[in-house]
């Protein structure tokens, strides 16, 4: 079943020439492009705010500006009055959606809940750090319980340790009845996010990941240690080509991240004090990077992979199956 | 649509953009209302200072409404044209309080030059007629509603009868007399366009009522519904950005 489906958009004075985009319902799909390739115009047409191209797009089976009420919003642009305490704004928001009561109170308890929020609500939108700041745009998405969660660039402008803490935040509304969309340039480690993956280049959508694809991106793996014995690294080199190790340091590449497992009971086994273990590249900008083919990247991760045949369109009474 | 208009009126009145009205109500009261001993000089810049109030606000919590988090507000809404609503009723609210506490103020500092209840009562109707008439058009001039050549054809469509006396006396210099009469009968097109404000203007000022009066205010509410149709159609087409 596809919550959203987009069917050869074209918006003049946009990036956007022929977007052709299905998304299934209760998934985490990303968009991922380079600067200016239009993503966040897409967010915006998805939306319902564009007057003409929305129409065009169709959510649930009804045209997306007349859906606007079940979709939620996140954009780094969002910035709210500065004055304005976080539970007035949620309690303003919550009025625009709920007229009893006992709703609004039972929204915002569960918006404040799902966000980590409660420690702030007494505070102004002025004391709080670009993070918490997010975390409240995020609340006052949800406050309606969206069908439709749209996030453009949500790690963008964060720490290292503050993205983590904003990836398992959406981690933990992907297992919500919601269908997640987020736009990223692909420099923030977002893939386990995501079901699915379309890349937007030259106006439309030129390939698309499944799961599996997402989990098989080329990644490369750094094990940080205390320094690893002469049989712990004859042990670990054995167990694949794509291993480099050195006298401190495990790298992983290719084949060798799937020893990642192994390595670590060897590791475990010599008594050997593991620092880190990171990521040495985003393979979501790997991909971003390759976009620039398009013809390339279309030939390893077709379209036809996830979305319907374009011109093959399921029917309203389907997708309500 | 409530709620909404509450929470526009809320972020007017805790912006700094409100001090623009703050002080233009001081200046009326310091400079109108305490000097002039003319009642209906009064009332006429109490009607001016009302219709101009509502242009300025129209175009402020319209700029404000553009902003992304405004935006994001009005996916809350059932239709778009609720938007329009609520910053049309939010200014007439500002507007409309302003003028009453000028009143007001008038009434204590000045009482004995200010107009009688009854003329203010009177013309009350056509003020709020002039009010709407001014929201509409500054809407129509606004980028959250139009386009920008929307926006220039509605700005033409006032600036040019205003200045119509000076483009036809320099037309009329260049050109054959025939042509000249074409352009000379379309300022009566022209005139009609822009006719009905000005005379509500005055019937606000001067409240007679009779069954032209009437008539008269109800070609304009005609008029009014008209535009704010084109208005509603216009933005129901406007292309709004979030990210």
């Amino acid at each position: 079943m596809h919550l959203v489906r987009i069917k050869q958009l074209n918006v003049v004075n946009t990036p956007i020439q022929s977007v052709s985009l299905h998304i299934p319902a209760h998934r985490c799909y990303g968009i991922i492009g380079a600067s200016g390739s239009g993503k966040s115009t897409l967010l915006n047409i998805i939306a319902g705010l564009d007057g003409v191209a929305s129409r065009h797009v169709s959510i649930d089976g009804l045209p997306a500006h007349q859906m606007t009420r079940q979709i939620g919003m996140v954009s780094p642009r969002i910035q709210f009055a500065s004055d304005i305490r976080v539970d007035e704004l949620l309690l303003q928001h919550a009025r625009l959606y709920h007229s009893s009561n006992d709703a609004i109170q039972q929204h915002l308890q569960q918006v404040v809940r799902w966000c980590v929020i409660d420690t702030m609500l007494q505070q102004p939108i002025r004391a709080l750090s670009i993070f918490n700041q997010r975390r409240v745009a995020f609340a006052v998405a949800l406050i309606q319980q969206p069908v439709l969660l749209l996030v453009d660039e949500p790690t963008i402008g964060l720490t290292a340790s503050e993205q983590k803490v904003m990836i398992d935040l959406i981690e933990g509304l992907r297992d919500r009845t919601m269908t997640i969309v987020i736009a990223t340039r692909g420099d923030a480690p977002l893939d386990p996010l995501f079901d699915m993956i379309g890349v937007l280049a030259d106006g439309r959508i030129v390939a698309e990941l499944d799961n599996s694809h997402i989990r098989a991106l080329p990644r490369t793996i750094v094990i940080r240690t205390d320094g690893i014995p002469t049989a712990a690294y004859e042990h670990i080199v054995a167990l694949d080509n794509g291993i480099v190790v050195t006298r401190r340091n495990i790298v992983l590449t290719g084949d060798g991240v799937r020893a990642l497992a192994q390595i670590l009971q060897v590791l475990l086994h010599y008594n050997v004090h593991i620092f880190a273990i990171e990521p040495l590249n985003h393979p979501l900008a790997d991909l971003v990077n390759q976009a620039k083919q398009p013809h390339v990247l279309a030939h390893r991760y077709p379209v036809r992979i996830i979305t319907s045949p374009i011109g093959e369109p399921e029917s309203p009474q389907e997708s309500n199956a | 649509m409530t709620p909404l208009f509450r929470i526009i009126l809320m972020e007017h009145i805790r912006s700094q953009r409100i001090l623009v009205e703050l002080i233009i109500v001081g200046a009326m009261a310091f400079f109108v209302l305490r000097n002039l001993n003319d009642a209906q000089a009064i009332h006429a810049s109490l009607v001016l200072y009302a219709f101009l109030v509502s242009l300025y606000t129209t175009s402020v919590i319209a700029d404000s409404s553009e902003q992304p988090h405004a935006i994001q507000r009005m996916l809350a809404l059932p239709a778009r044209h609720l938007l329009l609503q609520a910053i049309g009723t939010s200014v007439a609210t500002i507007t409309i309080a302003s003028y009453v506490v000028l009143v007001g103020v008038g009434m204590i500092l000045n009482p004995l030059a200010m107009p009688s209840l009854l003329t203010l009562l009177l013309g009350f109707p056509s003020l709020l007629l002039l009010i709407v008439t001014a929201i509409l058009l500054m809407l129509l001039m606004t980028p959250l509603v139009a386009t920008t050549t929307q926006r220039i054809i509605v700005l033409a469509i006032i600036t040019i009868p205003i200045a119509w006396n000076i483009v036809v006396s320099t037309v009329n210099l260049s050109m054959p007399s025939i042509d000249g009469t074409i352009i000379a009968a379309m300022t009566t097109v022209w005139g009609t366009l822009l006719w009905p404000p000005f005379s509500v203007y005055h019937h606000a000022i001067h409240p007679d009522y009779n069954a032209l009066t009437v008539l008269f205010h109800l070609i304009h509410v005609c008029i009014l519904v008209g535009v704010a149709r084109i208005g509603r159609r216009w933005f129901a087409h406007k292309s709004l950005t979030i990210a």
